[in-house]
């Protein structure tokens, strides 16, 4: 799967990753204030190579399905959530 | 039940499993071409410093290597880090300012860290040393 560096912006702003722009551009995931999953970020134009679509998809944790749902809006930050406590990445007590 | 008949069969078979598929020559050549191929796309590397001038390795960490369209992307699985460029020294290096990176990130905010960023810390404790 191919990203476009648009659709990475869209993720970025969706799931409100704390950008950090040092040397190298990467994002937080943060849930009630941890720290849960850090996303690589890439800037310029056009399309994001192939494989590196693809690390960043397994940074997020998610299926090609899945992901492509959180780009085109039906997965809410709310369901990305759920999914994470699913994989067990978000625990019940980091939850209460 | 015709018994000469299976023995047939049977002996036949026995002479396909005998007959090789490839001559030696061909099986080897067939060998370094699926070599070349996996190399070219793909390679495990040790990574021996972290080219920073406060942290270094205590032990090397291995690091992966993949090749797509001119692209080198260069990635330590243990903390999900990667980075890419044009060439391999230069994923490389960028790889290295990744781990230093996430480690420095990691360290401060010790405190509110998920279960993959804990695991990380670890990894990365265990691996790295200041001086």
């Amino acid at each position: 799967m191919q990203l476009k560096k648009t659709e990475l912006t869209r993720i970025f702003n969706k799931l409100n990753l704390e950008v950090r722009s040092t040397t190298h551009h990467y994002g937080w995931f943060t849930y009630q204030g941890k720290k849960i999953l850090r996303v690589h970020y890439s800037h310029g134009k056009g399309d994001i190579p192939g494989k590196v679509s693809d690390k960043i998809r397994s940074q997020l944790k998610l299926s090609q399905d899945d992901l492509r749902e959180l780009i085109n809006c039906p997965l809410s930050v709310a369901d990305y959530i759920e999914i994470l406590k699913r994989k067990g990445l978000i625990n019940d007590i980091e939850n209460t | 039940m015709d018994l000469s008949y299976d023995l047939r069969i049977m002996e036949n078979a026995s002479i396909m499993i005998q007959q090789p598929l490839l001559t030696k020559d061909q099986y080897r050549n067939l060998t370094k071409q699926i070599v070349h191929s996996i190399e070219t796309q793909f390679r495990i590397v040790p990574l021996n410093s972290l080219k920073h001038s406060r942290y270094r390795l205590k032990t090397p960490v291995h690091i992966t290597l993949e090749f797509e369209k001119g692209l080198v992307i260069a990635g330590l699985d243990d903390i999900e880090a990667f980075a890419y460029a044009d060439t391999t020294s230069e994923a490389i290096d960028h790889l290295c300012g990744e781990i230093v990176q996430i480690y420095e990130d990691l360290k401060e905010d010790k405190e509110n860290l998920g279960y993959l960023p804990e695991k990380w810390l670890r990894f990365l404790e265990e691996k790295i040393e200041c001086s």
